[in-house]
């Protein structure tokens, strides 16, 4: 198991000239305390760096190391460069590993990472290793795969909701740092390589059979087929291959998409509202034309009660004229009879001559009538009062203030949406301002690419399987053949084939076995410890999925399909105390700011855990997160070291142990 | 159980299920060379290929002498 003696920097981040911190070799916890900007994740990373000659950002992307030597010595002594110092013990030895970058010869003042060399050694019990024996004795003790499960970022911790998705990249990845930290390649490993022999075997086997005249055209077709088959897996390998580059790449781009969501969001937002902007002042320009055309007709509202009252008097005087004419008309078939009896002297209906008197009726009666000049007269007054009439209408119609009310109200409205509107698209140009949209756009892009380059590669690999499995039954036809002769070397050889297959096929099953019960275990201990952590009484256990993603189970049986940030960060704690305890690889925990997003009921039962969930744990926090007086109640024995990262300046911190 | 052996004890119980006439110490042996180079892969496969080959070779020798 490892265990961490000591750290000794020297001019490593914010950390001027040498500064070390020591670690008892008790189990339990030690607290270093930081404020914001001090230096926490550079401790972090410089044990990583130590171990793996990396710097990570939070966001886990690798950071140039020429920029991690401290600032003020370089710029005050005109010294460049960075070292780390880091011993520790594995199974009861002693080691002391010694990283350090300094300026290749001839450069004054570095300006990249090509312009430092890298020195790296390794001490087991004093003695120097040579750089294969320390990779390999490193690569043992630490593999940087599993490192993420003792060196970890609190606030990458929601990372692990991912293995509830099956689907996702990311999530295959941290099952695959899982299964490495469990154990689980040692069988995956043990299958590949004895499939290899196996085939090796195979391929002894048809040289063996090529010696004896009888089996010697078997031998021949046997090797032809497996050089076929090697071929064709070869091929499949190269796609397999690829398959997991753009499978990380994949991961890599979702983690990259995730964090440009927000600006992805601001730049759609953008585009929105630039759209809607021109869409206003389109329905804007449309309405003022509109607006424009009635407001020509508009000063005859002005003159509205005039004109209704010309308009009605003059429809008075059309009735009465009209009346007049009507009248007219109908009387002038008499007329022409009165007029005729006068002639006459006559009635010329009974044929009595008129008396005076009648015909003086008569006479006053038909000079009463309208004579055909006079009806015409009024025929054409009649027209003309119509036409006025009309004209006076047309006037009233288009004078409608109502309308012009009911554009004028759309215009304003539509001023108001697009003032709105550029205030905001005002607000995210400013947020959006510095974004380098091309590359953004590119992300996107390369992202869908990689999605369909990964589609054609699982079609072309789906197809070479069904080609490899065709001809593995033909080489076993092949095989078949070959076993009905009897030949002492062939016999060899296929004992040695025999037994390669089987145990390829022992640790294939153990590989399905073993997952099953790890899973099983994983579940049981991460309950444990969540039922511990969790401040919710009702949360009875954790549910694990094929990709040991957990879910939280409620008492009542239900699974709780959403959880807070908080409740994320417990489960993910959770998991990593479980991990922990069933791995075969041991090793401190070294966490960087993990109570941020938890309660302090929550905080306090996770500082309560902490001395079970591994033999050395470090913690890495500033005082709000974790009260100093708080922890120390809660680990009481437990506490081994704390430490404070003091400001001296802003780009120069240094380490004091608390007493 | 410790992980370790919850590990070799998955395999132990395949192996005395499926294949028996396969030597339980050749398949812990592979197992061990496997854990311990995890992450050296040629060297894992070369100290296997040792360990089929010494198995074979005794397997061979005691056949000879068993008559």
């Amino acid at each position: 198991m490892l265990s961490i003696r000591s750290i000794s920097l020297t001019d490593f981040g914010p950390f001027k000239g040498e500064q070390r911190i020591d670690f008892p070799a008790d189990p339990g916890v030690s607290i270093i305390y930081g404020e914001n900007m001090r230096g926490k994740t550079t401790l972090l990373n410089a044990i990583r760096y130590a171990l793996f000659g990396k710097v990570m950002t939070r966001g886990a992307t690798q950071v140039a190391l020429h920029q991690i030597g401290n600032w003020e010595t370089a710029k005050d002594h005109g010294k460049y460069g960075f070292k780390v110092v880091l011993e520790f013990e594995n199974e009861g030895l002693k080691y002391e590993l010694t990283r350090e970058h300094r300026p290749r010869a001839g450069v004054t003042i570095p300006q990249t990472d090509i312009d430092y060399q890298q020195d790296c050694f390794l001490r087991k019990d004093g003695q120097v290793l040579g750089p294969d024996q320390r990779d390999s004795e490193l690569a043992r003790i630490m593999p940087e795969t599993v490192s993420r499960f003792f060196l970890f970022d609190g606030e990458l911790l929601q990372q692990y909701e991912e293995l509830l998705r099956n689907e996702s990249d990311m999530g295959r990845n941290i099952k695959e740092a899982i299964e490495r930290i469990l154990g689980v390649p040692v069988l995956t490993n043990g299958r590949t390589d004895l499939g290899e022999l196996f085939k090796d075997a195979q391929k002894r086997e048809a040289k063996a059979a090529q010696k004896n005249q009888k089996t010697q055209a078997l031998g021949n077709q046997h090797e032809a087929l497996l050089k076929q088959r090697d071929g064709l897996q070869e091929d499949t390998d190269r796609l397999k291959s690829d398959l997991a580059t753009l499978r990380s790449s994949k991961a890599s781009k979702e983690e990259e998409l995730r964090k440009t969501e927000r600006t992805k969001a601001l730049l759609d937002e953008r585009a929105r509202l630039q759209d809607e902007i021109a869409k206003a002042e389109n329905r804007l320009n449309e309405k003022q034309e509109r607006r424009q055309e009635l407001l020509t007709d508009v000063w005859k509202g002005l003159l509205n009660s005039r004109i209704r009252a010309t308009r009605e008097g003059l429809e008075q005087d059309l009735q009465k004229d009209s009346d007049t004419y009507q009248r007219a008309l109908v009387s002038a078939d008499i007329n022409e009879k009165l007029r005729k009896a006068l002639e006459d002297g006559q009635c010329s209906s009974c044929g009595q001559d008129l008396s005076a008197t009648a015909k003086g009726r008569i006479t006053a009666l038909v000079s009463e009538t309208l004579s055909n000049d006079a009806r015409t007269h009024l025929e054409a007054k009649i027209q003309e009062l119509k036409s006025r009439i009309a004209a006076l209408k047309q006037s009233e119609a288009t004078s409608n203030a109502d309308v012009l009310q009911e554009v004028q109200d759309a215009i304003d409205e539509l001023i108001v949406q697009k003032a709105a509107a550029e205030d905001r698209l005002s607000e995210v140009k400013d947020q959006t301002k510095d974004l380098d949209e091309t590359e953004l756009r590119k992300l996107y892009s390369d992202f869908e690419r990689t999605v369909i380059d990964m589609g054609i590669l699982q079609d072309g690999i789906k197809k070479q399987d069904e080609a490899l499995k065709a001809i593995n039954e033909n080489i076993s036809k092949v095989e078949a053949e070959m076993a009905k002769f009897a030949d002492a070397d062939l016999d060899t050889e296929r004992t040695r084939k025999d037994l390669c297959e089987k145990l390829r096929s022992l640790f294939a099953s153990a590989v399905d076995a073993y997952r099953e019960r790890l899973r099983g275990r994983v579940e049981k201990d991460a309950t444990a410890l969540f039922v511990q952590l969790t401040s919710e009484p009702e949360y009875k256990a954790l549910s694990i999925n094929d990709s040991y993603g957990l879910t939280i189970v409620h008492q009542d049986g239900s699974v709780i399909p959403v959880r807070s940030a908080g409740a994320e960060h417990i489960v993910a704690l959770s998991l990593m105390g479980a991990l922990q305890q069933n791995a075969p690889l041991r090793g401190p925990i070294v966490m960087d700011s993990p109570f941020g997003r938890l309660d302090h009921v929550h905080t306090t039962k996770v500082v309560q855990a902490l001395p079970s969930m591994a033999n050395q744990v470090m913690l890495l926090v500033y005082d709000s997160e974790l009260d100093p007086k708080q922890a120390r109640n809660q680990l009481q024995g437990k506490l081994q070291k704390e430490y404070r990262i003091a400001r001296r300046t802003a780009r120069h911190s240094e380490l004091e142990p608390i007493a | 159980m410790t992980p370790e052996n919850e590990l070799l004890d998955t395999i132990e119980e395949l192996r005395k299920q499926k294949f028996p006439d396969v030597p339980a110490e050749l398949v812990e042996q592979i197992a061990t060379i496997e854990r311990n180079f995890t992450e050296n892969r040629p060297e894992a496969y070369k100290r296997i290929v040792q360990a089929i080959d010494t198995h074979l070779a005794v397997q061979a020798s005691g056949k000879k002498a068993g008559g």
